[in-house]
């Protein structure tokens, strides 16, 4: 495989609370991304996936989120080095963001196209007619109708699928390299967020660009990603392709997930099935123990004493769960042949 | 638009009855009248006159449901009656003194935004530093110390140490603008500082509170500069709010600023309504409530249609 072009190694985001407590949102996270790839960061509320990406653009506001360790090495630059003038360069153009809520994350007192054409300004020599001239092919790629006119809507104009479009376009004004998506369906309807999905899946077959999604909908995942990473308590736990993942799942919390997703061919009698216990409250989890341990049934006291070495079972799939053999039973069950 | 205008202007017309019929009940209700002082100082005066003479003078003699519609009569043909005191017609003395409590007004309005917003917006910037502090306090210590003890405090000091004090002669500010500045200038700052000390806090919260939401973190992910986010897109979202507090004490102004009229003696509107409120003058107190109240509500229109402006969300159908 050729070089990747992102390189996240051992990042470690934290948020210090009051009173001086640190809460290790992301740590010690690592992974790669290679030009066109779609990589999927799965993960609950909270387990520090959106603050990972974030950290990639270090968006993270400080106070009281702070990047305290690790290297994002962008085609072998070091953001987390880089001045701020630099990242704003990179920001919007070179990796471009979107976010889990269109509706919010669009200035309501700004025009859609003032909104994309300030972006393609910042980005290129374009003077202001090329811009709108741009801004409306951008609008018309998403699928967005007499673009001209809608470039004149204010967001509140616009449908929750639009305006995610609207997004989409924004951040793909400058063709960038990477597209950071935050939950990028999360808020829209079910029919929406297949046109959303096949509208940033065709743009990476388009423009080479790499896609990192970042979701909990385990459907998303199965039908575009390439690489899958299982994030847990702000460290990856599990990643593969998404065959190795959905195929063969080896981490215990990977199989809960799975197994989560509601099913059709079994009968209603099963009911929802969920994973016991309450995700974990970051401050008060040791560094040195696996996270998930104190809702796994297959935990013993190492798993609370000692963090859990990782392994790579493939060429491409890791686990960090040293007891996984224990659950063969288990992934038996939710894997669907 | 066009219509919703026309509509408010329409509403006018019923508030105004009702403003004007709240203020001539309650000038009824109020113990004692002009009569008795017109009787005591004709009487000083050499002339014997009996109450009733004079409550015939005045008109009050006819029963007070006619006094009222023959006053609102008068009101609708912009005739708002003649002062009891005065020689002069009661919209001769407002519109005399009108302007002398807006010149005020409009100086500490102005100075307060010009003082305020930008504080503000710099506060909000740098939240939690020493400068953040500092200006915070002092906006706190403005806002609530009361201001005739600064005002006095401001005419008594310059005058004890440097000899200085303000003019306290009137002059237009057409005739002699370098008279009238001296005299409005220094009311004028404090007028303004005790409103700059409310619209600081107030801008700076909603500053704060629009940059912590979801588009100020996509301007930052598009790379937009630190000072272009709070300018292009904190600014016009945080000031919807301020506006409706700016639009609030631009409503206060013509009512003047009784307490800064009367220490450095400027003859504005306020203190003349204090003034006709101890004679009970009704036809000048009913006049004066009357031009303020109609002043707040055109005052209220515009800051409604300003909201349109900085606001595309609002509608007005």
């Amino acid at each position: 495989m050729s070089e990747p072009i992102l390189q996240v190694k051992n990042l470690c985001t934290s948020f210090i609370q009051e009173g001086g407590r640190e809460l290790r949102a992301v740590d010690d996270l690592s992974y790669d991304v290679h030009e066109k790839e779609c990589v999927a960061i799965i993960g609950e509320s909270g387990s520090g996936k959106s603050v990972s990406a974030m950290s990639v653009l270090r968006l993270i506001p400080y106070p009281p989120g702070i990047i305290k360790s690790g290297e994002i090495l962008y085609k072998g630059e070091d953001l987390l080095k880089a001045s701020e003038s630099r990242m704003e360069d990179i920001r919007g153009s070179k990796i471009s963001m979107i976010f889990q809520e269109p509706s919010t994350s669009l200035n309501p007192v700004m025009t859609i196209g003032n909104q994309i054409m300030e972006n393609i300004m910042l980005h290129t020599d374009l003077s202001k007619d090329d811009a709108r001239k741009r801004a409306e092919e951008l609008l018309t790629m998403v699928d967005i109708p007499n673009a001209d006119v809608r470039l004149k809507d204010y967001p509140f104009q616009f449908s929750g699928g639009m305006q995610q479009r609207a997004m989409i376009a924004m951040a793909m004004c400058c063709n960038p390299d990477i597209l950071i998506c935050d939950e990028p369906t999360t808020a829209l309807d079910v029919t929406v967020q297949a046109q959303v999905l096949e509208q940033l899946n065709n743009l990476r077959e388009k423009y080479n660009t790499a896609l990192i999604i970042i979701t909990h909908n385990l459907g998303i995942v199965a039908r575009y990603a390439d690489t899958v990473k299982i994030m847990y308590g702000g460290r990856i736990i599990e990643s593969g392709t998404a065959d190795d993942v959905f195929e063969n799942p080896q981490h215990p919390y990977t199989i809960g997930l799975i197994r989560a997703v509601p099913r059709l061919d079994l009968p209603r009698s099963r009911g929802l099935q969920t994973i016991p216990g309450e995700p974990p409250d970051m401050a008060s989890v040791p560094a040195n123990s696996c996270a998930f341990a104190a809702r796994c049934k297959y935990a013993c006291d190492e798993c609370k004493t000692k963090r859990p070495e990782g392994e790579m079972i493939s060429d491409t799939h890791y686990c960090a769960c040293p007891r996984r053999e224990l659950a063969s039973e288990e992934r038996k069950e939710v894997v669907v042949h | 638009m066009g219509k919703y205008v026309v509509k408010r202007v329409l509403l006018l017309i019923p508030t105004i009855f009702i403003v004007c019929a709240i203020v001539f009940i309650l000038m009824r209700m109020m113990p004692g009248d002009a009569v008795d002082i017109i009787v005591v100082r004709m009487r000083n005066a050499g002339k014997s006159v009996d109450a009733d003479q004079v409550r015939e003078m005045l008109g009050l003699n006819v029963p007070p449901v006619i006094q009222f519609f023959s006053w609102f009569g008068g009101v609708l043909r912009f005739d708002l009656g003649d002062s009891f005191f005065q020689a002069d017609s009661v919209s001769e003395i407002i519109f005399r003194q009108l302007p002398i409590s807006l010149e005020l007004g409009i100086i500490s309005l102005v100075l307060a935004n010009l003082i305020s917003i930008p504080l503000g917006l710099f506060c909000a910037a740098k939240q939690d530093s020493l400068a953040d502090y500092i200006l915070r306090i002092f906006a706190v210590f403005f806002m609530s110390v009361p201001m005739f003890w600064i005002a006095t405090l401001v005419l008594f000091y310059p005058a004890k140490w440097w000899g200085y004090a303000p003019e306290v002669t009137y002059y237009s500010l057409f005739a002699n603008p370098i008279k009238n500045m001296s005299m409005f200038l220094v009311p004028g700052i404090l007028g303004a500082i005790g409103q700059a000390g409310t619209q600081l806090r107030i801008t700076r919260t909603m500053v704060l509170d629009t940059l912590r939401q979801d588009y100020i973190r996509t301007a930052y992910a598009k790379g937009v500069k630190q000072r272009d986010v709070l300018f292009k897109h904190a600014f016009r979202n945080a000031m919807i709010p301020v506006i409706t507090i700016v639009g609030g004490s631009i409503g206060a102004l013509v009512g003047g600023n009784v307490i800064l009229e009367n220490v450095f003696n400027i003859p504005g509107i306020g203190q003349s309504l204090v003034t006709a409120l101890g004679y009970r003058d009704f036809p000048l107190v009913e006049g004066c409530v009357l031009i303020m109240s109609l002043f707040v509500m055109i005052v209220n229109l515009i800051i409604d249609l300003c909201y349109k402006w900085i606001d595309p969300r609002v509608s007005f159908d």
